[in-house]
C-alpha cells in the first residue's frame, strides 16, 4: 500500500511516468536517469503536503503490520484492582488500582 | 436540545415576580433543573420568570426563632453556612452531595425544594428538620410544612401564582442533631438518590423524646417517614430501638422501581439508610 502511494508520489516530483519509478538504494530514480532521483524524506514530507499532492492521491504515508511471533509470549503486564464492597447497600468503593509492567527478555516491539 | 420558544421576564424587585408569575408561567432561580427539562422539552412553560436579578435574597440569618433560607441561596451557601452546620446540620450535608460543583455554585436551595425531584438531596433534610416553606404570591403570604410541600413527582404544594421565598428552620436546642445519607446512582455519594435518608432527633436524659426521618429516592416523591419517629420516641435510641424503628421506614411509600433499583432493592437501602442517618444523628446529639 504505502509502495504503491509512494511510487505516485515520487512519480509526481520527478514529473515521470509511475511504471518508470525505480527503488534503490534508500532513494528513487527514474529507470535509465538515476541522476533523476528523490529520497525517502522527500516523499514521506510531500505526503503530508495535500496541497502539492495530485488529485487522486489523499494525503498521509502509513503502513500497518500485525507481528505474529512463533511462541506465545509472556505478558507484559496486568492490571490489579482493590474495591470495598459494603454488604448493606451493594456500593463498590475503589480503594486501589494498579497497572504493572514487566519488561519481556525478547521482546522486540 | 433545544428548549420550545417561551418568553423570558427577569424581573428586579420581588413585587414584579409576583406580578408576573401566574398560570402557564415557572419561576427560575438557578435553572440547574428547570433549563434540563426545558430542553429535553419535558416541560416547555411559555413563560420564564427568572428571580435570580432579584436582590436580597441570598444570606442565610439568625432571626431569633427561627433560621432563614431565602429564594436565592445557593447550594455551596446552604453546604459551608456555619448558621446551617449548627442548626440544621442534615441540610448542610444533603447541599454538600448535591449535584456537582457547577450545580452547587449556580441551583439553589429553595428552587430544589420547589422542583420537588423524588431523588433530590434536601427536600428530605428540610422534611427531617421541620422546616417550614414561606410562599408568597401578590395576594399575600402562606405557610407550608415541609412534610406537605412534595406532593407528587416533580409537583411541589405551590400554586401556580406563588414564590417560593424563603424557608425556615427552629434552631437546634439541647440534645437535638440531624444527619444525612444516600447511596448515589453511580455509587458513593455521587448523583441523584437512589435511595436516601435525612434524621432529626431530640434526645433527653437517655430517652428519645421526638425523632422525624425524610426519605428520598422512594415513591414519587420525598416523604416524611412519620412511623420510624413514632417507633423510636420513647427508647433509648439503642442500635437495637434504631434497627426496629428504620423496619417501619416504608409504613407510608409505596416504592416504586426505576432505572436504578428494583423495588426490593430501593426498600432494603432506604432501611439501611433511615438507620444509619439515625444512629448518625443520635452520636452527635
Amino acid at each position: 500500500m504505502s509502495r504503491e502511494k509512494a511510487t505516485k508520489i515520487a512519480a509526481h516530483l520527478l514529473e515521470a511516468s509511475a511504471e518508470d519509478i525505480v527503488f534503490a538504494d534508500g532513494a528513487v530514480h527514474v529507470a535509465g536517469s538515476e541522476e533523476k532521483s528523490v529520497d525517502w524524506s522527500a516523499i514521506a514530507k510531500t505526503a503530508y503536503q495535500a496541497h502539492t499532492l495530485p488529485e487522486d492521491v489523499e494525503s498521509g504515508l502509513e503502513a500497518q503490520a500485525v507481528f505474529s511471533p512463533g511462541r506465545a509470549p509472556w505478558p507484559f503486564g496486568t492490571h490489579l484492582a482493590m474495591v470495598e464492597v459494603d454488604p448493606d447497600t451493594g456500593d463498590v468503593k475503589l480503594l486501589e488500582y494498579k497497572r504493572v509492567w514487566a519488561a519481556m527478555q525478547e521482546a522486540r516491539a | 436540545m433545544y428548549p420550545r420558544q417561551f418568553e423570558y421576564v427577569a424581573p428586579s424587585t420581588l413585587e414584579e415576580a409576583l406580578a408576573a408569575v401566574g398560570e402557564g408561567s415557572k419561576v427560575m432561580a438557578g435553572g440547574m433543573s428547570l433549563i434540563p427539562l426545558m430542553k429535553t422539552r419535558l416541560f416547555s412553560p411559555p413563560v420564564v420568570v427568572d428571580i435570580g436579578r432579584i436582590p436580597g435574597l441570598d444570606a442565610i440569618s439568625d432571626e431569633g426563632d427561627y433560621i432563614s433560607l431565602p429564594a436565592l441561596v445557593r447550594h455551596a451557601t446552604t453546604a459551608s453556612d456555619p448558621l446551617i452546620a449548627t442548626h440544621a446540620s442534615a441540610l448542610a450535608t444533603a447541599a454538600s452531595l448535591t449535584g456537582d460543583v457547577q450545580v452547587r455554585n449556580r441551583g439553589t436551595s429553595c428552587g430544589s425544594l420547589a422542583h420537588s425531584d423524588v431523588a433530590a438531596d434536601q427536600p428530605a433534610a428540610v422534611i427531617a428538620l421541620g422546616g417550614t416553606m414561606i410562599a408568597r404570591s401578590t395576594a399575600g403570604k402562606r405557610e407550608i410544612r415541609a412534610s406537605e410541600f412534595c406532593v407528587d413527582a416533580l409537583t411541589s404544594a405551590l400554586e401556580p401564582d406563588e414564590i417560593l421565598v424563603e424557608i425556615r428552620f427552629p434552631k437546634t436546642g439541647p440534645g437535638e442533631a440531624s444527619a444525612y445519607d444516600k447511596l448515589g446512582r453511580r455509587g458513593g455519594h455521587s448523583d441523584y438518590a437512589v435511595a436516601g435518608a435525612a434524621a432529626w432527633v431530640k434526645k433527653s436524659n437517655g430517652t428519645v423524646e421526638d425523632a422525624r426521618v425524610g426519605l428520598t429516592g422512594v415513591g414519587t416523591r420525598p416523604s416524611l417517614a412519620l412511623g420510624v419517629g413514632q417507633a423510636l420516641i420513647g427508647t433509648d435510641g439503642s442500635d437495637e430501638a434504631v434497627k426496629a424503628a428504620a423496619e417501619r421506614a416504608l409504613d407510608d411509600v409505596t416504592v416504586l422501581e426505576d432505572l436504578y433499583g428494583s423495588v426490593e432493592y430501593k426498600t432494603h437501602l432506604a432501611k439501611v439508610f433511615v438507620a444509619r442517618a439515625l444512629r448518625q444523628a443520635l452520636a452527635s446529639v
